[in-house]
């Protein structure tokens, strides 16, 4: 969990700095889909302060998106069309393409943001799966 | 009596399991509620600027970081600029080149242009057009003779003068239809009347030229006064050749007792090849 914290809050300082594509947000949102824990609630608040701050925005407008995005994730995510990939990365730039018509308005991004989902995504389920401990994995002797 | 506390409870059951259902519908809906209400908080109070000191103290964090970030990408942006233009550049080079070329060429012609119509306006400063009948024509070649691009269709004649400005050039030996050659003063073969102007007074001979590009001023009496730098006129003593155009400059004069005649070099006011347009003299 630290690492990710850590590579989240460096692509953060990257974005405001060097990146102008959501990619803070697209993480949040394939981790979310990929695994639905309170953790990403956790994630999308504290990232979402951090890049309102570093992107001179209302402090709490990036925190509540996150929040709000990560949410309607999970909610998706449970649905039936959510195990079918060629419908999922679609639903992930719908809802980066909110986040950029609530903030930024940057749509030629969404291009970009759309093609690194697939990316993300493969990394981040090799993440969760190889590199992760879950409790339910260890073995009851 | 039984079944009725059964089924009271049954619908405090089913009340306990549609609360539960609701919550894992929403998954972390607890926490998701206290963390929007906490954004929705901290967005109140930053709107009324009650966060700014946090802000500034947390600035002093992030900004030297973002500042490291962004001027690292402006590096990098550099560097890669450097990379990805040179085949742009190559290419921009290949066209300015062209570009160059063509201009070039263009400005060339202008300035031919430039010249004729400077050489135009001196020519009619120092001859007048009313007393002379002029033809312009261009020089296209020089070997012994002149080459000029006016003939016999636009009146261009056998023995013609042809001047530039209030020198002249030479005398008209062939002609076509669209050419002439002219005869230089300075050609072995040419003989004209002529007299030098001075200080001291006039010293007449004739003008016969010579190999190169020097002419001599011959059978100029001892008693006439002539020294270096008088300029040498046309006599017009010839029929084709008026009087007082300038033939050229006495640079040494040759003075011996033993002879009849006193003899002075003459060499030409203006280079034959950095003419732009002559003008042949028609009546």
């Amino acid at each position: 969990m630290k690492t990710i914290v850590i590579i989240l809050i460096l692509l953060a300082f990257l974005e405001a700095a060097m990146l102008p594509i959501k990619l803070v947000l697209t993480i949040l949102l394939v981790r979310a889909f990929v695994r639905q824990d309170s953790a990403n609630l956790i994630l999308a608040f504290g990232l979402g302060l951090l890049l309102s701050h570093l992107q001179n925005q209302p402090l709490g407008l990036n925190a509540l998106i996150f929040l709000i995005l990560v949410e309607a994730v999970y909610l998706w995510s449970k649905t039936t069309f959510s195990h079918n990939l060629w419908t999922a990365f679609p639903v992930i730039g719908i809802f980066l393409f909110v986040a950029e018509f609530v903030t930024d308005k940057h749509y030629a991004n969404i291009i970009w943001e759309l093609l690194l989902v697939p990316l993300i995504y493969l990394s981040v389920r090799f993440w969760e799966e190889r590199f992760i401990v879950r409790r339910e994995t260890k073995l009851k002797l | 009596m039984i079944n009725i506390v059964n089924s009271d409870k049954n619908i405090q059951m089913r009340s306990d399991l549609w609360y539960i259902s609701q919550v894992r519908f929403v998954p972390h809906l607890k926490l998701f509620s206290t963390l929007v209400l906490i954004s929705m908080a901290v967005f109140g109070l930053d709107t009324i600027h009650w966060l700014a000191f946090p802000k500034t103290a947390l600035s002093y964090i992030t900004n030297p970081i973002s500042f490291g970030l962004y001027r690292s990408k402006q590096q990098i942006s550099e560097q890669l600029f450097f990379l990805t233009s040179a085949r742009t550049a190559a290419k921009e080079n290949k066209a300015m080149k062209e570009q160059l070329g063509f201009l070039l060429s263009e400005n060339a012609a202008i300035r031919t242009k430039l010249a004729e119509t400077e050489s135009l306006l001196q020519q009619e400063s120092a001859l007048n057009p009313a007393t002379y009948n002029l033809i312009t024509a261009r020089p296209i070649g020089l070997d012994r003779y002149l080459l000029i691009d006016k003939g016999t269709n636009s009146g261009v004649k056998l023995n013609q003068a042809v001047i530039f400005k209030d020198s002249l050039v030479g005398q008209i030996v062939r002609v076509s239809e669209k050419g002439a050659s002219v005869k230089l003063s300075t050609d072995p073969e040419s003989k004209l009347s002529a007299f030098s102007s001075g200080q001291n007074g006039k010293a007449k001979g004739v003008l016969v030229g010579q190999f190169g590009s020097e002419m001599l001023l011959d059978k100029i009496l001892h008693q006439e006064p002539i020294e270096p730098g008088n300029l040498v006129y046309s006599e017009g003593l010839e029929t084709f050749l008026p009087r007082g155009l300038v033939l050229g400059k006495v640079e040494e004069v040759r003075d011996q007792e033993d002879k009849v005649f006193k003899v002075a070099k003459v060499s030409p006011v203006f280079d034959i090849g950095d003419l732009d347009l002559v003008f042949v003299i028609t009546n």
